[in-house]
């Protein structure tokens, strides 16, 4: 554990330190800074348009930092020849990833709470009050925190399959098409006779794929009157998934590490 | 050896953690539901939403994409592109499907201000309007207010359809009686975006509504009843120290000056209409010009005047302010309520041709000149034939004084007509069917587009 420990550690400081990363955390301020400044000039309830442009920002520029930094994790060791370091003391395949993606992790909820801290000042200081819309926006913070556990999950297992340019690629169309399953199956189920086959289809694949949608709760927060029927079963129910499926993306990126030569 | 038993392990591990995993993604689906209301039309929305809203909106931008299309259609409401706004507001409630200002903004647009050069609406928008605020309901079923628009921006105001202005006050009232009964003290505290409590403010919107919508439909019994149920509100509220005091002060009063009011009336009015009022209606179109024409015609109506509500003692005698209704559309035409909001609706169809139109009557009679030339796209007078009804409505109390009411009765019991006095129930322009039991004066004329159409002056009786 403690071995786990020192490398997610090691690779949270390594992260933190690389421009790359830094840059999406400026972009995603001067966004999120600009958004208070731009909500000023529509007939739109400014407080409205603010947590809409926040949580966006916050979500999309996590997913950027989380997919930039998980295809690189293993790729990046393996290329300046660190890893045979590492593996010839006594550290197991399996500590050396877990620690790599804890760390990845840990840099990425770092950067989105980063991010949040500075979205919850700019929204206090529009409420002039800690209210129940501060505790709102914190929670879907909290929902974007593991959307973004299983974008790096997925990321991580991609990385000891592929390049880290063909990762990059793959993890985006996954997140997209993930993002979008419920569109797809949308617009599935209104193609007459093929509906029925759709919609077993669509299934099987959300079995396969996450719907990332599901950690996407801004529109309560945007309008707290809307009354959400068993709120907390569905919160526990997509953190117990994202956990789940995280697991599972680290077996299979195991497994495959078990297997590579290094 | 080892790596193969260990990776096997995981393999069985993966194998155990799917089943759960996949049953919880089965789980969140139908909870997933209230977060993205599904009765808008996907297909329709994302094939024909411009591409940098649909990846904006599918990043996690949806609301903010909403806000930012709604200042667009603000925009086009501004610049007079009445037909580019409609689009938009399939998108914006789409993408944010809780937000009810773009419902209730956008079904207000289509029903009253989309309008000819004599700001008459383009009736063509009614049955978009409502099924936009249907869409609404469905995705916001918990919110009073909505029932509360529909029915009485809607149906109340501007079909003049009271039963089905019932039907949704009557709904909006069952959805505040469950969240009074669910938690009442967090439904006295619950605010409203006007600042006031929720306790207060559904009382004079959807209590008071659903009262006098009672009335209109001619249910005096249940009007009288919901009177009862709002001055009870008012006092609870007035004992608990919701809201404003004085103004719940004055609300009590009118409830029970309503009750009051109605109960003697209903004792007058039963007296009064037994020997019914010959109102002698005749109507009739002069052409002066291609699509140009002088409606004019007589409607004598009898009311109380200085009608005492305690002794009921009136003098009676002609009454101003009668409105007369006046529809021309094609022959075929019927109006039917949508089935839903989508975009392939918001063509209007071209080739319908309808014109409604209220004249007020003064000293018996009611003239308006009525120019469609100017407005090719709203009459197209494209269909061959025409059916032209002129209308008096004795429940609609934007077109029957209380003080002829009090002479012809709710439901113009205590009027007839030689040739005109119609007892189908029948309103023109109204969604609900016949209505029972109500009197109306209706003569139905048949014209030819030529007859629009043509030149030189000619009367149509």
């Amino acid at each position: 554990m403690n071995t786990i420990f020192v490398i997610a550690k090691g690779t949270f400081g390594e992260a933190m330190r690389r421009r790359i990363l830094n840059v999406f955390l400026f972009v995603a301020l001067a966004l999120m800074i600009m958004a208070v400044a731009f909500s000023s000039f529509t007939p739109r309830n400014e407080l409205d348009l603010i947590k809409s442009m926040g949580l966006g920002v916050i979500q999309i520029s996590g997913v950027f930092i989380s997919v930039i930094l998980g295809i690189n994790l293993i790729p990046s060791e393996i290329e300046r020849r660190t890893i045979y370091t590492i593996l010839s003391k006594p550290v197991q395949r399996y500590e050396f990833l877990t620690g790599k993606f804890l760390g990845g992790l840990m840099t990425v909820l770092a950067n989105i709470g980063l991010m949040s801290l500075v979205f919850i000042i700019l929204l206090l200081i529009k409420e002039r009050a800690f209210d129940k819309d501060v505790v709102l926006v914190l929670g879907g913070e909290m929902m974007i925190a593991f959307q973004l556990m299983l974008v790096s999950a997925m990321a991580v297992m991609f990385s000891v399959l592929v390049s880290p340019f063909v990762n990059f690629f793959l993890s985006f169309s996954i997140y997209f098409f993930g993002s979008i399953t419920s569109l797809w199956s949308d617009m599935a189920t209104s193609l007459g006779h093929l509906a029925l086959l759709n919609q077993y289809l669509f299934r099987v694949l959300g079995w396969i794929v996450p719907n990332f949608e599901n950690y996407n709760v801004q529109n309560p927060i945007i309008h707290p009157d809307t009354h959400i029927q068993n709120e907390t079963t569905y919160t526990i129910y997509c953190i117990t998934y994202a956990v789940l499926y995280s697991l599972i993306m680290m077996f299979l990126a195991i497994i495959q590490f078990n297997r590579k030569e290094v | 050896m080892r790596k193969k038993q260990s990776n096997l392990k995981l393999l069985v591990a993966i194998a155990v953690l799917f089943v759960p995993m996949a049953w919880l993604h089965d789980a969140i689906e139908p909870l997933r539901a209230q977060y993205e209301p599904k009765s808008a039309h996907t297909n329709d929305v994302v094939t024909k939403l411009p591409i940098e809203f649909a990846l904006g909106a599918l990043t996690g931008f949806r609301e903010a994409i909403a806000g930012l299309l709604w200042v667009r259609a603000d925009e086009f409401f501004h610049s007079g592109d009445y037909e580019a706004i409609t689009p938009l507001i399939r998108f914006i409630t789409w993408l944010d499907p809780h937000w009810i200002d773009p419902y209730e903004t956008g079904s207000w647009h289509m029903d009253y201000n989309f309008t000819d050069v004599d700001q008459r609406s383009d009736r063509r928008y009614i049955p978009l309007s409502l099924s936009l605020m249907k869409e609404g309901i469905d995705n916001n079923s918990d919110v009073p207010e909505m029932y509360y628009d529909l029915a009485l921006t809607h149906y109340f105001r501007k079909i003049q359809d009271f039963s089905n202005a019932v039907k949704y006050f009557k709904e909006g009232a069952d959805v505040i009686d469950k969240a009074r009964a669910q938690d009442k003290q967090k439904f006295m505290n619950a605010e409203m975006s006007d600042g006031e409590t929720m306790a207060q403010s559904t009382v004079t919107i959807t209590e008071h509504g659903l009262a006098e919508a009672y009335e209109a439909a001619g249910d005096i019994p249940d009007a009288l009843k919901q009177w009862h149920k709002v001055e009870e509100l008012h006092q609870f509220n007035l004992d608990n120290k919701v809201g404003n005091a004085e103004g719940e002060y004055t609300n009590l009063a009118t409830a029970k000056h309503k009750i009051f009011e109605m109960q003697q009336r209903e004792k007058w009015r039963a007296r009064d209409t037994k020997n019914p009022i010959d109102v002698n209606f005749h109507a009739q179109i002069e052409r002066t010009g291609p699509k140009q024409f002088i409606i004019s015609g007589e409607l004598h109506m009898i009311g109380s005047i200085g009608f005492k509500l305690e002794t009921g003692v009136s003098k009676w005698g002609p009454v101003n302010g009668s409105r007369v209704e006046v529809i021309i559309e094609d022959e075929d035409y019927v109006p039917k309520e949508l089935p839903n909001f989508g975009l392939n609706d918001l063509q209007l169809d071209p080739k319908v041709t309808i014109l409604q139109d209220s004249i007020s009557v003064r000293d018996g009679k009611f003239e308006k000149t009525v120019d469609m030339s100017q407005d090719p796209e709203m009459y197209s007078f494209y269909a061959k034939r025409y059916k032209v009804i002129f209308w008096f409505n004795p429940a609609s109390p934007s077109d029957t004084p209380i003080p002829v009411q009090d002479r012809i009765g709710w439901r113009g019991e205590g009027m007839t007509d030689k040739k005109y006095l119609d007892k189908s129930g029948i309103v023109p322009g109204i969604f609900s069917g016949p209505v029972k039991n109500l009197n109306l004066i209706k003569k139905t004329m048949f014209m030819t587009r030529e007859d629009f159409l043509g030149s030189g002056t000619k009367i149509f009786r």
